[in-house]
């Protein structure tokens, strides 16, 4: 196992790396920017190393200061965390030249995957149902467009380096086509650096469900299950479950076994994630695959009892994998609620302040996981995630439940601080979501309701 | 008397702590009379020293307050002692034999407090950070000459240094003329981001 684990991240994800490595005996170093030089993992660290001022793009994105921090801790592995580097080849390259171990998948394998119309033509090779569309980018808007009426409107442009809701753009009429095309291609060149953009069939009323995914590097690979990530705002994840509710199980076991056969077949090492699409058909279709631990992991820790951050440095150190398939047992039924400082009522425009009040849930089977505390100033210029709370019960309404009682007891206040607590709380008791007969749309319908005036 | 130096906000409560003992070190040097008591803060930089002010402020303003630490160390975080080289000693006031916490409150004779919102000349020292974390370098090669020394007068934008950090060789630049007081930081030593390199004095006029 590592000595020494140096963790490229910040904010809770940070944090939670560190108390498996403080689990595992495993030594831990952090890096912080100017403006989380009084967060939590500054504390926690056995080091913490300054690596820049505010800006990501001068500390967390900087290689150069990562790999730095990393050589002055003596680091022998480095974990990324979700988002920032996580899922960055070049830091897995990086970490090749310094000798350290990246926790995570081989650069060739996530470089591979990150180019999502590259992804889909791997999946597809490995015999899993991909939707129509685009088998590399196409840069030319003409030949672009023959596609899009061949696939079949409504159509969907994804920027191949896009993730976590950026550079995609509905089209439903052809006449818009040519328009969102060149607008796409722009925004993404300008967010991403990477103007490549397809196209694929864009499906109403689906459901988002996604497999967690082990493999070591021996050629093993096991998934721990589904998680259900239907509540969404804008491609924006709010609130995940597991099983995936009101699906036939059979689906889903065809479909987490398809998740193992595709991961395998890409190379995959470590955790990682696929994504599906379901139909109301009930027929699923790849998405496309997360090389990195993802915000929602706790709710498949809750359901079998595995440390997912434990496994993933168990396989990095090298160790083949310490299950198999038959010894994961989902158990029950988890749910979590991310609570963001975001103000609902202003289009969910980030709220940042200090938090003067930060009281939290607490009781049987209920998990926090935060970087906040009372007196906390939340930084402006990152992520609004405040809190991950998540609840297991033995069924799905014992879950809802918990969880009402849960972000009932949930309590952040203080000049400026608006969060979505209430709005997580309208989304279980919406009759749709408690009905499992919920899709994507469920939070566009409950918050044009809001706006109606009508309840939802 | 107090000083406030200048501390970029970014420095690192350690590096902090560290340079605010010196500053108060070297006032130390400069009293009148033999010191009462030190006051080191670092939440908004303070250094505060009292002295005997001598016969004639003898029995006047006795402050008679408790020496207290709590400014000095409030706000530090509670570190985890993890090894080695897991940071700084943090009560120990680092090599230089730092501030003494509980400044030695002596008996008798009545205390001046002065409190000047001028600093004086070169106790209020004026710090070149580290532009990024990496390994700090005194000369462009190792056996060439260093770029300075001390008590050399250096102009705004003369190169001090050079921190490197993955190969890419980054200039530490003098933001303001001076006089090179001190070199904080030893060749070849990594450093963090924002840490205190070099220290500029008024530059000799």
């Amino acid at each position: 196992m590592f000595r020494t684990v140096l963790i490229a991240n910040r904010g809770e994800i940070a944090l939670r790396v560190a108390r498996a490595c403080r689990e595992l005996g495993i030594r831990v170093a952090a890096v912080y920017s100017t403006d989380d030089r009084d967060s939590e993992i500054t504390r926690y660290a056995d080091q913490a190393i300054h690596i820049g001022p505010g800006p990501v793009r001068r500390s967390y994105l900087n290689l150069a200061a990562i790999a730095e921090a990393a050589r002055m801790s003596g680091a022998d592995a480095i974990h990324p965390g979700y988002g920032l580097l996580s899922e960055d080849p070049d830091l897995a390259e990086v970490c090749e030249d310094l000798g350290v171990t990246f926790v995570g998948p081989p650069p060739d394998v996530m470089r591979r995957l990150g180019d999502k119309a590259a992804a889909r033509a791997l999946m597809r090779g490995a015999g899993l149902p991909v939707l129509p569309g685009s088998d590399e980018p196409d840069a030319d808007p003409r030949r672009a467009a023959d596609l899009a009426a061949a696939v079949g409107y409504p159509v969907i442009i994804k920027a191949a380096a896009g993730g976590g809701g950026r550079g995609m753009c509905v089209v439903r009429d052809p006449g818009d086509f040519d328009r969102a095309f060149r607008e796409t291609t722009a925004s993404a060149q300008a967010l991403l650096g990477d103007g490549r953009v397809y196209v694929e069939r864009y499906l109403e009323s689906v459901r988002h469900v996604e497999v967690q995914v082990l493999c070591d590097r021996y050629g093993n690979g096991i998934h721990l299950g589904e998680r259900d990530c239907s509540v969404q705002r804008r491609h924006q994840k709010i609130l995940e479950e597991a099983p995936a509710p009101g699906l036939p199980r059979e689906l889903l076991d065809r479909l987490n076994r398809a998740a193992v056969t595709g991961a395998l077949a890409a190379g995959y090492v470590g955790a990682g994630t696929l994504e599906f699409l379901v139909d109301p058909e009930h027929r699923f279709h790849f998405m496309e695959m997360n090389c990195r631990i993802q915000v929602e992991h706790p709710v498949t820790e809750m359901l079998t009892g595995v440390d997912l951050v434990h496994e993933q440095l168990r396989i990095a150190a090298g160790e083949p994998l310490s299950l198999r398939q038959e010894d994961v047992v989902p158990r029950g039924a988890a749910i979590e609620c991310r609570i963001n400082a975001e103000d609902p009522e202003r289009g969910f425009a980030p709220a940042p302040g200090t938090l003067t009040e930060f009281d939290l849930p607490a009781g049987p089977f209920v998990r926090v996981d935060t970087h906040c505390r009372p007196g906390y100033r939340v930084p402006p210029a990152y992520d609004s995630l405040l809190a991950k709370v998540v609840v297991w019960a033995p069924d799905r309404d014992r879950a809802m439940a918990r969880m009402r009682r849960a972000l009932a007891e949930f309590h952040a206040a203080g000049p400026g601080v608006h969060t979505t607590t209430e709005f997580l709380r309208s989304v279980l008791d919406h009759p749709a979501f408690t009905g499992a007969e919920h899709d994507t749309s469920v939070v566009a319908g409950i918050l044009a309701s809001r706006s109606s005036g009508h309840p939802g | 008397m107090t000083a406030t130096a200048d501390i970029p906000p970014e420095t690192p409560l350690d590096h902090r702590l560290d340079l605010l003992g010196r500053g108060a070190v070297r006032m130390l040097a400069h009293l009148p009379g033999p010191v009462r008591r030190v006051r080191v803060e670092a939440g908004d930089v303070r250094v505060e020293v009292e002295w005997d002010a001598g016969p004639a402020a003898r029995g006047s303003a006795a402050s008679g307050d408790p020496v207290q630490d709590d400014g000095a160390q409030h706000g530090v975080p509670a570190r985890n002692g993890g090894g080695p080289d897991a940071g700084p000693a943090w009560n120990d006031g680092g090599p230089n034999g730092g501030p003494a916490w509980n400044g030695a409150a002596r008996e008798g004779g009545g205390a001046a407090r002065g409190v000047s919102a001028a600093p004086r000349r070169g106790v209020a020292p004026h710090l070149v950070g580290a532009p990024s974390v990496g390994v700090f370098y005194r000369a462009e090669a190792p056996g060439a000459k260093s770029f300075v020394e001390v008590g050399d007068n250096v102009a705004k934008g003369a190169q001090l240094g050079i921190v490197e950090a993955m190969k890419l060789m980054i200039p530490v630049v003098a933001d303001r003329n001076g006089r090179l007081a001190e070199i904080l930081v030893a060749d070849s030593t990594s450093v963090e981001f924002g840490q205190p390199l070099f220290e500029l004095a008024d530059p000799d006029s």
